[in-house]
């Protein structure tokens, strides 16, 4: 029988065994304490922002002002009621990308390497201080996959230049996180479940002798998933929490219609609601939320009941982001184009509300958590990768100074990323290819 | 900036000089190989007329990785349902039409019988004296048209059911409507739903929620059931390369292996369910010997080899610890189904005595089953592992060539040719409302036709390269064939001849055609751009990071107006210049695929030209037709369908060194009168007996 997953009580002997290369790039663990984010939740968007234009215009994304009295602009508004949560950026750099664009972008965005040719920051937090939770990682995707998106659309690198698929459906991520309707009764440990994943890992183990090397790291990162799942079965769910005994979606899609437009905002709610749930529930420490992918085909003028909505115009979120030369309000894409990226900061503005609403420790989870915003270009028609519209927002504990215009300029985004990890209480001194040191987030 | 190419594609200059490099080695395959025969007999069987024929490319020394490779979503699905078939009877009922099936469920799909997709309704009217001369169904899906004529859905006369049968893809949602027979208008008899016509009668009702929302426990239980992959994660794609089964991207996350261990339990739970049917000995005196005369066969299947001692010992061991023999059995399946050594494709080898490594036989038969049925090795297929039938060059090839002769090789075949075209997921694609015709029967239908067509002319026609270009007949359901603009005659899909002048070929198909467009128009970059890469294997790169705007689109302009700032800019001809002039080819061809005789109102120009092809300045063409002659009678699209079927057999983009193998399998295609069964039995063959690196 399938228990309810609960969080663990204990780690149980398995805990003990040695896990494979992982432990070699993966920071130290630090217990979590005061100062340190409880979770990090990632949230992408596509295909950048207004950013300064063709022409030379200044850019319509960055706040204006000093550090600590600055104005935010339109894109950013629906941060207003949250900007003192927030930490916004200029100067932030991703450097030079291998395909540049698009798809250069992408790949560097949460692995700092170029082509993608590392672990992203997700991967290593979640091998490292995201360790002891039932899941590692959880990567939802809101239509990600969409169009048959090909790997270098994906931002999560499980390991180097291999980015993994993001879960599209709420109703099959709820169900592998809190188990189906007909899952009830106490969670126990189901004997019969251990003696299966036992005999899965002899095989491993037989599969592994045999082979030596040969695709070592591959049947690693096999035996790692492997590994957490057994601590999740051999747990059987012995504390339960408190907040998690009726979870339930925020919305039911059929699978369908995942990937209709006209769907995306409830997916999108179902997702952002989906995360925030998981972590309350203790389930996860970090999370990747990535909403469609890199030049999207995604119909936003289909948006019901948003500014966007014109159903007798199609207006795909990659065509607006190609707006022109200059911010041009008479035109069509570069209207659209203001509106999408809003709409999406909107959607951040939302995962940060739903973050607030749940009380945690002597605040709320947003208090004690650490959240990034980001895209893989700058301007979407420039496609440069200065100036990155990155946002941070959450305390983390303590650890994070917000309400802030943070300025870096020329600095790697790597260290931001470094920044964030440390936040998370992982030894982290630098992050990516450059080996750029972390930033000051305090 | 300038052209140039990604890893993924090089550059065709590159290729054509490539080429030369092991011409003469391939053209003498055939008969340098036939003398390392060992005279291996094979239980092949079928018009084998290549006796003592090898793959081509034996003489290829340069070794490829040793790999293991997951099973992919189709490939998994296609693996357990050949281990725990949905029918507790065993071997699915073979059949040759629908009508030897259960009909109100049912259809006949590749030579036994399938239950039907819930989105499949079935109409039944009940006349065992065959008394009425017509029967239509009309309703709000078809727009009340109560004769065939103006696009009602005519019911066939099935005389083994004494019945007026009829089978559509329906469209989730409420729909009414009502059966005409002989002109007089009723509800439909099986159906008890009903609603109010509005004029003092009943119209019949079907509610549709066939994906993912509630269509009954029963419904989904058993949707999962024959899709026991549909929660797994899907496969991430390496950029350039098209197929589901790349060999880096294969990756085990957390996620897979909570769904894996689920599904097994089901899959467990429903082979168990019979345990006197699938346990060799009386569940009641199940003891040890039982335990392994169960492991040693079931096992045998689900890795596709047989077990070694300690593996016997192993689950034989886990067995004997459980409570009872179902819940052993159960235990047993669940682990193997969950095991990597069921869930990866093992292509490893063993090193001989000359310091490479060659696959084992089973193995072989692992890429022989994989790449020509896209499922595992039978019964007899392993039995000729056994058996030493291929431990020869010869003796896979043979068996190469008669697997192509069962119809699973349809599975395959589909598999290719969707992910070839990208045409996978034309049934959800979203079309602005102005296309109104463009609703999900019609979808489904374009979807149908681009993913079958060639599967249908290798397993059923001539099996010819040229006929993939310049066929103007093909299968389609009624909305296609109203689109196509032929005359048609029934509800099941049928043979039509299409306008020649018109169409030819893949090029000229709907679902390809709407695949390269946006949602409200064309996209002749799109196009041009599918061409160069799916079909010429040039790479594209990306945009440059500045990309000048084209200005807004006005409505008025034709899309080869539009296009010509490419052309004038040389910030955008750089590239453009490539690809636009192909796909400006296409413009007779609306974003569904539907002919039109002009664009904003002005005559459509559709001639264009292939930049560099085959070594010209470049290829000119007037159309369609004339631009599918073109690519037919193109080495360099021989070379790269060469190629793409090498890289979905493989796994993986070729490298430098594979040039030699694909080389040969070139020379050998041209050599085998451009005959692509022989491709597909040669190619993959040809990867089965490659040496592996030590």
């Amino acid at each position: 029988m399938i228990t309810r997953r609960r969080l663990l009580q204990s780690v149980g002997p398995a805990a003990a065994l040695a896990l494979p290369f992982f432990e070699l790039i993966s920071p130290q663990r630090v217990r979590a304490a005061d100062g340190v984010a409880q979770r990090v939740i990632v949230m992408y968007f596509p295909d950048g922002v207004a950013g300064p234009s063709q022409d030379g215009e200044p850019s319509l994304w960055h706040p204006t002002g000093s550090e600590f009295d600055f104005v935010l602009p339109e894109q950013l508004a629906p941060l207003e009621a949250r900007r003192d949560d927030c930490v916004f950026f200029r100067g932030l750099t991703l450097g030079p990308t291998d395909s540049g664009s698009h798809p250069g972008g992408a790949k560097k965005l949460l692995t700092a390497t170029d082509g993608g040719n590392g672990v992203s920051i997700d991967h290593v937090l979640a091998n490292g201080v995201g360790a002891d939770a039932p899941w590692r990682h959880l990567y939802l995707g809101v239509a990600a996959n969409a169009d048959g998106a090909s790997g270098d659309k994906l931002i999560s690198y499980a390991s180097a230049g291999q980015s993994i698929t993001p879960q599209d459906d709420p109703r099959t991520a709820f169900e592998l996180l809190f188990g189906r309707p007909g899952d009830v009764g106490e969670p126990q440990v189901d004997p019969v479940a251990v003696s299966v994943i036992d005999g899965v890992l002899d095989d491993m183990d037989r599969l592994r002798t045999r082979l030596g090397n040969v695709e070592q790291s591959k049947l690693d990162l096999h035996l790692q998933a492997l590994r957490e799942v057994e601590l999740r079965i051999k747990g059987g769910g012995a504390a339960g929490v408190a907040d998690c005994s009726a979870p339930s979606l925020s919305a039911d899609v059929p699978a369908a219609e995942l990937y209709s437009p006209a769907r995306f905002p409830e997916v999108m709610k179902a997702q952002i609601d989906l995360m925030v749930l998981a972590m309350a529930c203790g389930l996860s420490r970090v999370g990747v939320l990535q909403a469609s992918h890199h030049t999207s085909d995604l119909l936003m003028s289909q948006f019901p009941a948003t500014e966007m909505y014109d159903p007798g115009y199609d207006m795909r979120s990659h065509q607006a982001s190609h707006y022109g030369p200059a911010h041009d309000p008479a035109k069509k894409e570069f209207v659209a184009y203001v509106q999408q990226v809003r709409w999406f900061v909107a959607q951040f503005a939302a995962l940060l509300e739903a973050l607030r609403a749940v009380p945690e420790l002597d605040g709320t989870m947003l208090d004690h958590s650490i959240v990034l915003l980001c895209t893989e270009v700058c301007d979407g028609n420039t496609h440069l990768h200065d100036d990155m519209p990155f946002v941070l927002a959450g305390r983390a504990g303590g650890r994070v100074t917000t309400g802030r215009l943070a300025t870096h300029e020329g600095v790697r985004h790597g260290g931001l990323l470094a920044a964030i990890g440390q936040a998370m209480g992982a030894e982290l001194p630098s992050f990516g290819d450059a080996g750029t040191a972390a930033i000051a987030l305090g | 900036m300038s052209y140039a190419a990604r890893p993924s594609g090089p550059p065709l200059l590159a290729l054509l000089l490539a080429t030369s490099a092991c011409r003469d080695g391939a053209g003498a395959a055939a008969s340098a190989g036939a003398d390392d025969g060992t005279g291996a007999t094979t239980i092949a069987t079928g018009d084998d007329d290549s006796g003592g024929d090898v793959p081509p490319g034996s003489e290829c020394t340069a070794a490829v990785p040793r790999a293991l490779r997951l099973l992919t979503r189709r490939e998994y699905e296609r693996t357990v349902l050949a281990l725990v078939p949905l029918s507790q009877d065993g071997d699915a009922i073979s059949c040759e039409a629908d009508a030897q099936c259960e009909l109100a469920t049912q259809s006949c799909v590749g030579g036994s019988c399938q239950d039907d997709p819930c989105s499949l309704h079935t109409f039944v009217l009940a006349d065992p004296g065959h008394a009425h001369a017509q029967v239509v169904v009309a309703g709000d899906f078809n727009g009340w048209a109560a004769t065939a004529a103006d696009g009602g859905w005519p019911l066939d006369y099935v005389d083994a059911a004494g019945a007026w049968v009829g089978k559509r893809v329906i469209a989730d949602g409420h729909h009414a409507y009502k059966f005409v027979v002989d002109g007089s208008w009723q509800t439909d008899p099986n159906n008890d739903a009903h609603e109010p016509d509005g004029v003092g009668g009943d119209n019949s009702v079907l509610e549709l929620h066939c994906d993912g929302a509630p269509a009954g426990d029963d419904g989904d239980a058993n949707d999962d059931d024959a899709h026991p992959a549909r929660a797994f994660p899907v496969e991430s794609r390496t950029p350039g390369f098209p197929f589901d089964d790349g060999v880096a991207s294969g990756l085990v996350t957390t996620v897979h292996v909570e769904q894996y261990l689920r599904a097994a339990e089901r899959i467990a739970a429903r082979a168990t369910a019979d345990l006197a049917a699938l346990l060799p000995c009386d569940p009641a005196s199940f003891d040890r010997s039982c335990a392994e005369a169960f492991v040693a066969d079931f096992g045998a299947r689900a890795l596709r080899r047989p077990l070694q001692h300690d593996e016997l010992a192993a689950y034989a061991d886990r067995m004997m610890a459980q409570q009872g023999a179902a819940t052993a059995a159960a235990v047993v399946i669940r682990v193997l189904l969950s095991s990597p050594m069921f869930l990866y494709r093992m292509e490893i080898g063993t090193v001989g005595d000359d310091g490479t490594a060659t696959l084992d036989a089973y193995e072989r038969a692992g890429v022989l089953a994989y790449g020509l049925w896209g499922g595992p090795p039978d019964a007899t297929l392993l039995q000729a592992a056994a058996t030493g039938a291929l431990d020869s060059d010869e003796g896979v090839l043979a068996q190469a060539q008669a697997m192509l002769d069962d119809p699973r090789a349809h599975e395959a075949l589909t598999a290719f040719a969707s992910q070839w075209l990208d045409v996978e997921h034309v049934a959800e694609l979203e079309r602005n409302a102005s296309f109104i015709d463009f609703d999900a029967v019609l979808a489904a239908q374009m979807a149908a036709e681009s993913r079958d067509s060639l599967a249908r002319i290798v397993l059923e026609d001539d099996a010819r390269w040229h006929s993939l270009w310049l066929a103007t007949d093909t299968v389609v359901g009624p909305q296609l064939a109203a689109l196509y603009g032929v005359p048609f005659d029934g509800a099941a899909p049928q043979r039509v001849e299409l306008p020649p002048e018109r169409r030819a070929g893949l090029l000229a198909q709907a679902g390809v055609l709407a695949r390269y467009a946006h949602s409200d128009r064309t996209s002749p970059v799109r196009r041009g751009v599918f061409v160069l890469e799916r079909l010429l294997c040039q790479g594209v790169p990306p945009p440059p990071a500045v990309v000048p705007s084209i200005g807004e689109i006005d409505p008025g302009q034709t899309a080869r107006e539009v296009l010509a700032q490419h052309t004038a800019d040389p910030a955008c001809s750089g590239c453009h210049e490539h690809f636009d002039p192909i796909g400006l080819g296409f413009e007779h061809f609306d974003a569904i695929g539907r002919w039109r005789d002009d664009d904003a109102g002005a005559p459509i120009d559709a001639s264009g030209w292939i930049p560099g092809l085959d070594g010209r300045d470049q290829a000119d063409f007037a159309d369609v037709p004339g631009l599918a002659a073109i690519v037919a009678d193109s080495p360099t699209a021989q070379r790269c369908f060469v190629q793409q079927v090498h890289r979905f057999t493989a796994g993986a983009l070729e490298r430098d060194e594979d040039a030699c193998r694909i080389d040969a399998l070139t020379t050998d295609f041209a050599a085998q009168d451009h005959d692509l069964r022989a491709l597909f039995a040669r190619t993959v063959a040809a990867w089965a007996v490659a040496p592996r690196q030590p």
